[in-house]
Parts: structure tokens; sequence; C-alpha cells
């Protein structure tokens, strides 16, 4: 398979990373979590950086996870003293971590090899570039593998506690005479959806992982009438769109000169947010149940025709 | 005291407590409405603002970094994000949390996309966009300051002249119709004060740090005081002492960028004022607690 392919490959998984905790996220109305969370494992993902010289190993992925944990239990003990009104509390905790991550960068750890925007936005080219090779074969880049274990981890644990989320998103106080560990649950969800957010990290940044995470799942929201229908269509929106938004600057490689920034991250973010809009225009109001319409493709993604970098070693 | 001679820094110490100040000022009504993260929506919508301010400045020949054209753009646009995320909820069934993460990250993905489109094109005087995602306030000029001076006067003109209005509005908006204001204008101008005291301090300290200086300050003043007036223009003295002290801290230390620097500077004011403050801190609550205690353990005996 060429770079390109794997690019896409990654994207994919990347992406379905992503959307899945973005349903919980979405029922639960606690969208704006994901930007909290996405700001704050700045400090952690800087720290394990230098401690371990790289992002893309499973510890530091946890530890940079948990910084963000512990930062929505620090927001919620805040929240719970009743002295902050409001979204006040989140909005005052996580730019605070973040700008202290940016400032950790500046200074002593500047040998940390991140670009400023690379943090806001990620570089799915740039996440894609180490391969793994197991008994002499290529079989893909080393991220790949990670985001494949973090889905993994995401699906067992989404398919384990299925019936118990639905119970407290729904209905939390059943949830509670019931007899549910209501807050551990709501911690674990936290949990797994700070370690996506770190995983996804490298790939989409800080601020698109919000697209990744929220928009299928609000698509999904518009058209389906049970969980299981928002499932499928959160999944087959995340597919279709992120083959298509790592897919289409590729189309352009021979156009351009290859040496050009490549940002397919953001590039496939603005053409899912198109496909939102357009469910949200068609579906939202008639809520017939119509198939997503997602397979629009925004023309301002494919305009700019990113390539992706020549990498020695992967052309085949 | 030699700093103070310097005229780089006077000029960023001037516009960095401008910016506080306005800002400070500003957040406390969005404070007020709970509607904190909003300006978290603006200030990432900013960037799809000024990039595209930036092209068209270009094609009608002015210079797209001038602090004028950013600020018409980046507050045009994120009105019109402000303007969405009201309106999504009202249409569909989007919830306003999804609407916001979605229309965050749509305009903040729109900006960065033009952003490359602008280093691959034919724009003269292009370097230097990506400031804007963290700001650079020792690249502050001086009619930078002046533009934000200027914004910063005309947003406290409309939130002095139309105080009451306002403050109707964040605490009970049917009672505001009711006597005859009408909601949508009466949002509107919220919303662009808002919006124009986050916009002017995307250049300096950074759109995805302008949040804090609208959240922080409000949440800190609210801490020493019990009334609206007070509590605005207490979160304008905070908003403006946490710029300068970070200011200067960022300068002191060197090679530090003065935006993260201003906001970690805004919340230890915040989180210090959460505990310490008069009547309703953290640590007075504490102490009311252990009092208690004994006597509730005696009346249940």
């Amino acid at each position: 398979m060429s770079f390109a392919m794997w690019v896409m490959l990654l994207a994919m998984t990347t992406a379905l990373c992503c959307a899945l905790p973005g349903v919980w996220l979405v029922l639960r109305r606690q969208s704006m979590l994901t930007d909290a969370i996405g700001h704050s494992v700045l400090p952690g993902i800087v720290i394990a950086m230098v401690a371990t010289g790289t992002l893309q190993s499973p510890w530091s992925i946890l530890g940079a996870a948990l910084m963000g944990v512990v930062v929505v239990l620090a927001t919620e003990a805040l929240e719970a003293t009743g002295l902050i009104s409001g979204d006040g509390a989140q909005g005052l905790i996580f730019p605070a971590m973040f700008s202290l991550g940016v400032w950790l960068m500046s200074t002593r750890l500047n040998q940390v090899s991140i670009s400023e925007s690379a943090i806001l936005v990620g570089g799915l080219n740039l996440a894609a570039f180490l391969p793994l090779e197991v008994g002499g074969r290529l079989v893909g880049p080393q991220y790949l593998w990670v985001m494949a274990a973090v889905l993994v981890i995401e699906v067992a644990f989404l398919a384990l506690c299925h019936n118990s989320l639905k119970i407290i998103t729904f209905d939390r106080e059943l949830a509670t005479t019931m007899g549910l560990p209501v807050r551990r649950l709501n911690h674990l969800v936290m949990v797994v959806t700070s370690v996506t957010v770190t995983a996804a990290f490298n790939a989409a940044g800080a601020v698109l992982v919000v697209a990744l995470m929220i928009v299928p799942a609000a698509i999904a929201q518009l058209v389906s009438r049970s969980l299981r229908m928002m499932y499928a269509v959160t999944v087959l929106v995340t597919l279709c769109c992120s083959a298509a938004g790592s897919g289409s600057p590729t189309c352009w490689t021979r156009q351009h000169p290859p040496d050009w920034p490549c940002s397919t991250g953001s590039s496939s973010s603005p053409c899912r947010q198109r496909c939102w809009r357009v469910g949200a225009c068609g579906a939202g109001r008639s809520a017939s149940g119509a198939s997503p319409p997602a397979l629009r493709r925004s023309p301002t993604a494919n305009d700019i025709g990113m390539t992706p970098p020549r990498v020695v070693g992967w052309e085949p | 005291m030699s700093l103070f001679a310097d005229h780089t820094f006077r000029t960023m110490l001037i516009g960095t407590v401008v910016i506080g100040f306005t800002a400070g000022g500003l957040g406390t009504f969005a404070y007020l409405r709970k509607q904190s993260l909003l300006a978290d929506v603006v200030s990432h919508s900013a960037i799809g603002g000024t990039m595209v301010a930036f092209i068209v400045a270009s094609w009608f020949g002015i210079d797209g970094k001038s602090s004028w054209v950013m600020i018409v753009g980046a507050s045009a646009v994120s009105l019109l994000a402000v303007q969405l995320v009201e309106w999504l909820p009202r249409v569909s069934a989007t919830k306003v949390d999804a609407a916001m993460a979605i229309i965050l990250a749509l305009f903040f993905g729109g900006g960065m996309v033009l952003h490359r489109v602008i280093l691959a094109g034919p724009y003269p005087n292009k370097g230097g966009l990506a400031d804007y995602l963290f700001g650079s306030a020792s690249h502050l000029t001086s009619s930078d300051v002046v533009a934000a001076a200027t914004v910063s006067i005309i947003t406290f003109t409309v939130a002095t002249v139309c105080f009451k209005e306002l403050v109707i509005a964040c605490f009970d908006g049917e009672y505001a119709q009711t006597i005859g204001f009408s909601p949508k204008a009466l949002s509107w101008v919220l919303n662009t004060v808002v919006v124009l005291s986050v916009v002017i301090g995307v250049k300096a300290v950074g759109l995805v740090l302008m949040v804090a200086l609208a959240v922080a300050p409000p949440v800190a003043a609210r801490q020493w005081t019990r009334r609206v007036p007070s509590m605005v223009v207490l979160s304008r003295f905070f908003g403006a002492t946490g710029a300068a002290l970070g200011s200067w801290i960022a300068v002191s230390l060197g090679r530090v960028p003065t935006g993260p620097v201003i906001v970690c500077v805004v919340t230890a004011l915040a989180l210090i004022s959460l505990l310490i403050a008069p009547r309703r801190s953290l640590l007075l609550m504490a102490v009311a607690r252990r009092r208690q205690r004994p006597s509730l353990a005696g009346a249940s005996r």
C-alpha cells in the first residue's frame, strides 16, 4: 500500500475513534467538554513528550490523558462549590491549563518538536510518518496501531457499559434508584474521552478533535430515532467524510509542488461540517428518517489541493 | 523601572491593559447570562474572520494585517458564529452545547484552511498571520493600541448608556420584553459588545486564550461584591491588573509568550479570590462547616 492509502486508513481509524464516544457526549449535552479536555491535555502532552521523547508510546498517552481527567475533576469540584455560575468553571480552568502548556513548550522544554499550529490542528501526514515493521514487513504507520488499540478499548468499554450508559444518560434518577455507580461511570466516560482526545492529538490537534468527536454524532442525532441507528449513522458519516477528506488532497499530488505544507486534518474537518449542515437543513425538520445526505463534499476542502510529503521508504 | 522607558514595553503594556480592561468588563455580561463559553466560540471563530478579512483586503490592495481590517472582519464573522449558535438549537434537534462545538470547529477549521490558501497564494505581506493563534503582545504597534483603545471606548460607552437594559436582559429576559424592550435588539447589542471586546485581544493574547480574559475577571469580581455595577468595575480592574502583571512577568522572564502568562496571572487572581474573598469564599465555607460540626453532632445525639 502507498503512503497515501495508509494516511487514509489512519484518518478513518482516528475519526472513528473520536466519533464513538462523541455519540454519548452529544446525548449527554457535554459537547464542550471535548474542547476543554482537548485544551487541558496539552501540559500533560508536553511533559510526556519530554519524559519519553515521543507521544506515540501508550504510557505517555495514558499519562497525558490522566491530566485531562484531573482537570475535568477539578472543574467539577469547582462547580460543586456553587461559587461559579453557568459554564464559568470550565471556561476558567481549561485556558489556564492550555497556556501552562504553551508556556512550558516555549521555555525550558523547547527541544520538543511540536509546531504551534500543529497543536491546534494536528498533522495527519506527520503522524503517519514513522513506519512499523514486523519481521521486515511494513505493516503501516506506528500511529495507526496506537489508534487501533484505542479503538478496541473504546469499543469494549462502550459494549460492556452500553445499558448502564443508556440509563444514566436518559434517566439519571432511575439510575441512582437502581444503584448504578453513576459518578464512577461518568468519570469513566471522561477517562475514555480524555484518552481518545490525547491519542488523536497528533493527528487532529486540540481544536479539530472537537469536530471529529461532535459533528458526526450531531448529524446522526438529526436523522435517527434510536440509539442503534445513531451509532450506525455516526459510523457511516465518519467513514465517508474521513475517506473523502483525506483522499481529496492526494488526488492533487501531481499538480502541485510536493513541498507544500499539508494538513489533511484541517481539510477533512470543514468537509464533515458541510455534511452536517446539509443534514441539518434536509433532514432535521422533517425527521422522517431519511438516509443521511452525508456524501456531499465541500468544495473548499478540494480547492486547496494539499499534498502529503514524499516520504522515503514509503514508496513502493 | 528602566523597563518603562522602553517603547516596545510601554506599547505592549498599554495595549494589554486596554484589552484586559475591556474584556473584563464585557465578559461580566456574558458571565451573568451564563454564556461564558460563548466567548470561546467568539475567539475561535475570529481566526476565520481574520483570514477572510485578509483575503478581501488584499483584493482591494489594502494591508490585510492592519488592525482595523482585522477587527472588522473578525467581529463580523464572530457575530455570525454567535447568531448561528443561537439559531441552530431553535430550528433543529441539535442542543446548544453541540451547536457551540460545531460552530467553533467549523469556523476555526475554515480559518486554518484559508490560512493555507493564503500561504500558498500570491498575497503580499502574508508572514506572521499564524501569530494570531497564540498572540504576540510584543508585536503590538501604536496603531494597534489606538484601534484597541477606540473600540474599547465605543464598547465602554455602549455598555454605560445601555447599562440598565443590558442587566435586565441578563437576569430576566422575559421581564425586559414585558416592559417593552425588544429581546432581539438587546441580544444583538450584547453580543456585539462582547464580540468586539474579545476580538481586539486576539492579536495580543491569541485567539485560544482570549476566553480566559473574558471569564476569569468576572469570576474573581463576583467574589468581592454583590452588585452588578461594582462587579463590572472590579472585573475591569482585575482584567487590567492581570494584563499588566502578566506582561511585566513575561518581559522580566524573557523568551516567554505574553498571552499565556497573562492568562495564568488572571486565573491565579480568580482562584485566590475564590479562596479568600470575604463573605463567600472556600476558606470561610470550610471554617463555618467546621464550626457547625460539633453542634450538629450534638443535636443528633
